[in-house]
């Protein structure tokens, strides 16, 4: 088995393993949608092998597509902001191209209902087919899977203390970070204390 | 008994042997078994699922090779679980939608049957009509008519009685008057073909309620299935009458299986209250009453079936059913 810092940075388009939370959530596959250095987080779109029960939501990936030994079918809704620590040590298990996600990406963003529109030639893609309608049980099944994946992931704040924390975990070492406007007031605040405790020891 | 297995010992199988072994096999059939059983109790014989009987070693046989091997199913939950349950959750949803793909033939037979004479009262005969054409046409009407019926309006049911109907009759009738005006030329195969297409689609999705995120199935399988228990134990009650016994025997069984509040239920159903209108009776929301009602209606039917009595003698039976409720009718409406 490959050692953790034997695996491959983590890069768009991979589909890697998103680790469980023991006794709150199960783990899901993910294709990496975006990456972001900035505290080591990325976007996933979660994937599943429902493939049969696609909704025209979601695109249904060929295995020949994804590098994968099975067909998958990527959740166009489901996309969400993951840490890059619980991918990292899963290895790479199949692999779309960047084109490909940005193409679900803008074509969700610019069709919030109904279905996805892609050219599914250009990309040997298909979009879901099963219309799904009011009671069909298909729904319970997509909100179990939105639940769990609730769970395992999270939407970023900028302005928390949490978002400041983790960006001067990440970056302290990293003084030009710290030179973008963005930069959380907090995460200034820390490095300016840590700064004026280094001087003092000094 | 719950199974001592864990994720590890089917992981390290499947490295191992770069596929499901031994371990998997026992996981399936355990699986299988819970499956079979619950189709049992409604009664659901093995041959509508394309099995000469119900065996769980020939359906976890099936799973594995059909949907394990044959869909790489077994390496995607290799891929993507880290724990048993979730695992079983997995291999729950592989067996349920096994059975469903076996079950396709039926239901078009069963949806051809129903929609055979609505298409010749539409006008459609099958006669001068070609019995197969490989051409390109048949292809793309095939396509057309498949897209239809998967936006047909479906009722709300899961499919899972044998002859459980997908679509009301109404929903039938116009898609035959569509298929005569569009495709006058259609063949019985194309038609066939196309619902065999459309419930495939249809099938699995049927299925994904029950199995995939619940707990049940898993309950079901390490035994501490407590509401599954209760209601194959008054199955179980059921099936032991002797067929001999009167209208009123049954009817008063029929009447202890649903208990004060299904009895309730059954007879507002019957009177052609709505259902805000049983939710006042049962002092409950219209969204609890509507699961109620869905739940009471599932096990008279359950109840019905497992007495194995014909149409007539249910219908019978459940007029006994009223009378004993105290039913009677005034001004044309049914009251108590």
């Amino acid at each position: 088995m490959m050692e953790k810092s034997q695996l491959p940075k983590i890069a768009i388009g991979q589909v890697r393993k998103l680790d469980s939370i023991d006794g709150i959530a199960s783990s899901r596959l993910v294709a990496i949608a975006e990456v972001d250095a900035m505290d080591a987080t990325c976007l996933v779109f979660l994937l599943g092998n429902a493939t049969d029960a696609a909704t025209p939501r979601d695109v249904v990936i060929s295995k020949h597509t994804a590098a994968l030994p099975y067909d998958i079918a990527l959740m166009g809704d489901y996309l969400s902001r993951a840490d890059q620590g619980r991918l990292a040590s899963n290895p790479i298990i199949g692999k779309l191209s960047q084109e490909l996600i940005q193409a679900i990406r803008h074509a969700v963003d610019i069709s919030p209902f109904g279905a996805i529109n892609i050219d599914e030639s250009k990309y040997s893609v298909e979009v879901g087919s099963f219309p799904a309608q009011k009671y069909d049980a298909v729904w319970t099944f997509r909100d179990a899977e939105a639940a769990n994946f609730s769970l395992l992931t999270f939407v970023r704040n900028k302005s928390s203390l949490n978002f400041a924390v983790r960006f001067y975990q990440i970056n302290h070492q990293n003084p030009s970070a710290f030179d973008d406007p963005e930069v959380n007031l907090d995460a200034l605040r820390f490095r300016a204390i840590s700064k004026e405790r280094i001087e003092v020891a000094a | 008994m719950t199974s001592k297995v864990t994720w590890r010992d089917l992981r390290d199988e499947f490295e191992k042997n770069d596929g499901p072994g031994q371990l998997w096999r026992a996981e399936v059939k355990r699986l299988c078994q819970y499956r079979i059983r619950q189709k049992k109790n409604l009664g659901l014989p093995a041959e509508i699922f394309g099995f000469v009987d119900w065996d769980a070693d020939d359906l976890a046989q099936t799973v594995i090779a059909e949907r394990l091997l044959g869909r790489a199913q077994a390496r995607y939950i290799f891929d993507s679980v880290a724990e048993i349950e979730h695992a079983r959750k997995l291999l729950s949803n592989e067996v349920s939608f096994t059975l469903e793909d076996r079950r396709v033939p039926n239901q078009v037979d069963n949806v051809w049957s129903n929609l055979e004479p609505r298409l010749r009262q539409a006008g459609w005969s099958p006669e001068g009509k070609k019995s197969r054409n490989d051409s390109g046409d048949d292809a793309s009407m095939i396509k057309e008519i498949v897209r239809k019926i998967l936006n047909l309006k479906r009722l709300r049911n899961r499919g899972q009685q044998r002859l459980s109907p997908l679509f009301a009759g109404e929903t039938l009738l116009g898609f035959a008057e569509q298929i005569v005006e569009v495709h006058p030329e259609a063949s019985a195969y194309v038609i066939q073909t196309a619902l065999r297409t459309a419930l495939a689609k249809i099938s699995p999705r049927m299925s994904m309620e029950a199995v995939g995120s619940s707990q049940e199935d898993f309950d079901g399988v390490v035994g501490t299935g407590e509401r599954n228990r209760g209601k194959a134990a008054k199955l179980r009650w059921v099936e032991n009458f002797d067929s001999s016994e009167d209208l009123s025997a049954h009817a008063l069984r029929v009447l202890q299986v649903l208990e004060q509040e299904g009895s309730e239920i059954v007879f507002q159903v019957a009177s052609g209250a709505t259902q805000s209108e049983i939710a006042a009776v049962l002092g409950v929301s219209r969204t609890t009453a509507v699961k109620r009602i869905e739940r009471t209606l599932e096990l008279l039917a359950e109840t019905l079936k497992s007495l194995e009595l014909g149409e007539e003698e249910n219908l019978k039976i459940m007029q006994e059913v009223f009378v004993m409720l105290g039913a009677g009718i005034s001004d044309g409406v049914m009251v108590k």
